[in-house]
């Protein structure tokens, strides 16, 4: 951790040598914005997919989904959405502790029955043994749900703070042609 | 000079620097609607240094904080959190050493054996214990994404032991996670008001609400519950003490008004200490067992 604290801001510098502010107002300038948040981007992924190996596609599908709530959603229902939503995951990835690839394939392909010997064998089909093996590469932190608790939290603040800036937004515009007229009169 | 006055209020509006924001006006002003991109939002919920334990920064503070630079970020206050971080943990691992109250409570000793000053020391001293644990993660965090150029805010704001009101307690602990509360949770259900009894049902809902939220959003289990319960049940003495001694009355006798504080602190650090063992240390039979061996000793003797 220590090692990350040291080399995680030395590879931010590397980054900003390599893509520079531009100074010119042409097309395609990189703003300050731009740079840190696609070196957090690209980042984001790697440090993901090295904490949690194949458990990052989780993750991801998760950020997505809770992403287009917040985004496709008519405005009036993305508050219920987004606790509907988060509230769920949080119950779901306790209660399906972390979702296991295996488990996963089993609801599209069950497992087989096979003939042996002493009689009827259940055996992993296929796609259920890609799951296990799957399930084998999960990463630096294997339980990557017992630390998306806190991730629920950003999630909910994304969300929120979107629906709030149309809120601002709107009323900003109102609040001006009210206030005046109202000071004029007194 | 209305018109004078509008005016300048407007500009006055305007003329918030947006590279030069308070904390506050960072959570508060919506970034720009084209800022509510895919990128950002990763690079902002995967963001490496908060990643794994916060403390939480909303979405419109670290927006703008990847625009401009925060003034509070300089090498020396980095240099120094860090020195601080090292003494802190140097402090862990003196207490750990000299103070092994974990230890205790972990081997499920026979509490009836322990006389009340004793098991209320342990508690407390548990309950210190608790709080470095949390302490310590959170700083390495933070002192991380300092270096990095991002300012969030700090949790713990306050010493453990500094603590004689169940609320501003509440308010120095985990504080990134309290404001959270505060802006999505707490304010859109209305906030709290006890002007009168409806209001006053109406705010102790609201809390107990939060509360529950926080104990699910924990782990879901049901002590952690009853701990978030048992926190609003102790947060009712101090509203209560608060309404029927209200400070203006005291005005004109100070010491009088600091030793009825004094008094009701020492209940609201004793009430802590038993909900928050309840929640993270030795759960609601331990706390049953420690109650039974005071009320035990104290008629036993």
């Amino acid at each position: 951790m220590t090692a990350l604290l040291i080399f995680h801001p030395l590879l931010r510098k590397l980054w900003n040598t390599v893509f520079p502010i531009s100074a010119r107002r042409s097309e395609g300038r990189r703003t300050r914005l731009d740079q840190r948040a696609s070196f957090d981007y690209v980042f984001a992924i790697m440090f993901l997919f090295i904490l949690h190996g194949f458990s990052a596609f989780k993750i991801l599908a998760i950020l997505t989904v809770n992403y287009q709530l917040a985004t496709k959603l008519p405005r009036k229902s993305v508050p219920a959405a987004t606790w509907l939503f988060n509230i769920t995951v949080l119950f779901a990835n306790e209660l399906g502790q972390g979702y296991q690839f295996r488990s996963l394939a089993s609801f599209i392909s069950p497992p087989v029955n096979v003939q042996v010997e002493e009689g009827i064998q259940a055996v992993d089909s296929s796609l259920m043994s890609l799951g296990a093996w799957m399930d084998g590469y999960r990463g630096l932190l294997a339980r990557w749900e017992v630390l998306f608790n806190i991730t629920i939290l950003r999630l909910v603040s994304f969300n929120l703070d979107y629906y709030w800036s149309i809120d601002r937004r709107s009323s900003d515009s109102l609040e001006v042609s009210i206030v005046v007229p109202s000071l004029y009169m007194v | 000079m209305f018109q004078a006055c509008t005016w300048s209020n407007t500009s006055k509006k305007k003329q918030l620097d947006p590279a030069n924001l308070s904390e506050r006006d960072r959570v508060s002003i919506p970034a720009d609607v084209k800022d509510f991109s895919y990128r950002n939002y990763v690079a902002y919920t995967i963001y490496a240094p908060l990643y794994l334990a916060g403390p939480i920064l909303t979405f419109n503070d670290y927006i703008s904080q990847l625009k401009y630079r925060v003034a509070s970020i300089e090498r020396p206050r980095t240099i120094r959190y860090g020195i601080r971080f090292l003494l802190v943990l140097l402090c862990m691992e003196v207490i750990l050493h000299y103070d092994y109250v974990g230890a205790i409570s972990k081997a499920r000793p026979e509490w009836d054996t322990y006389t009340p000053a004793q098991l209320s020391l342990l508690s407390f001293f548990n309950l210190h214990i608790i709080w470095l644990k949390l302490l310590l993660p959170w700083r390495l965090f933070r002192l991380w994404s300092l270096v990095d150029g991002i300012d969030p805010p700090e949790n713990m704001v306050r010493c453990v032991s500094n603590n004689f009101s169940t609320q501003l307690f509440w308010r120095a602990w985990h504080r990134s996670y309290n404001r959270w509360l505060i802006r999505y949770i707490y304010i859109p259900l209305g906030g709290s008001s006890f002007r009168n009894w409806r209001q006053t049902v109406r705010s102790v809902v609201t809390y107990l609400l939060v509360f529950s939220f926080v104990a699910l959003w924990h782990d879901i289990q049901l002590r952690l519950l009853i701990w978030g319960w048992l926190i609003v049940l102790f947060m009712m003495p101090e509203w209560i003490a608060a309404a029927l001694f209200p400070a203006r009355k005291w005005e004109h006798r100070p010491t009088a008004y600091r030793m009825l504080c004094c008094a009701g602190s020492v209940v609201n650090v004793l009430m802590m200490m038993s909900a928050n063992l309840v929640g993270f240390a030795v759960g609601l039979d331990g706390l049953q067992s420690i109650i039974r061996g005071i009320v035990h000793t104290w008629s036993g003797t």
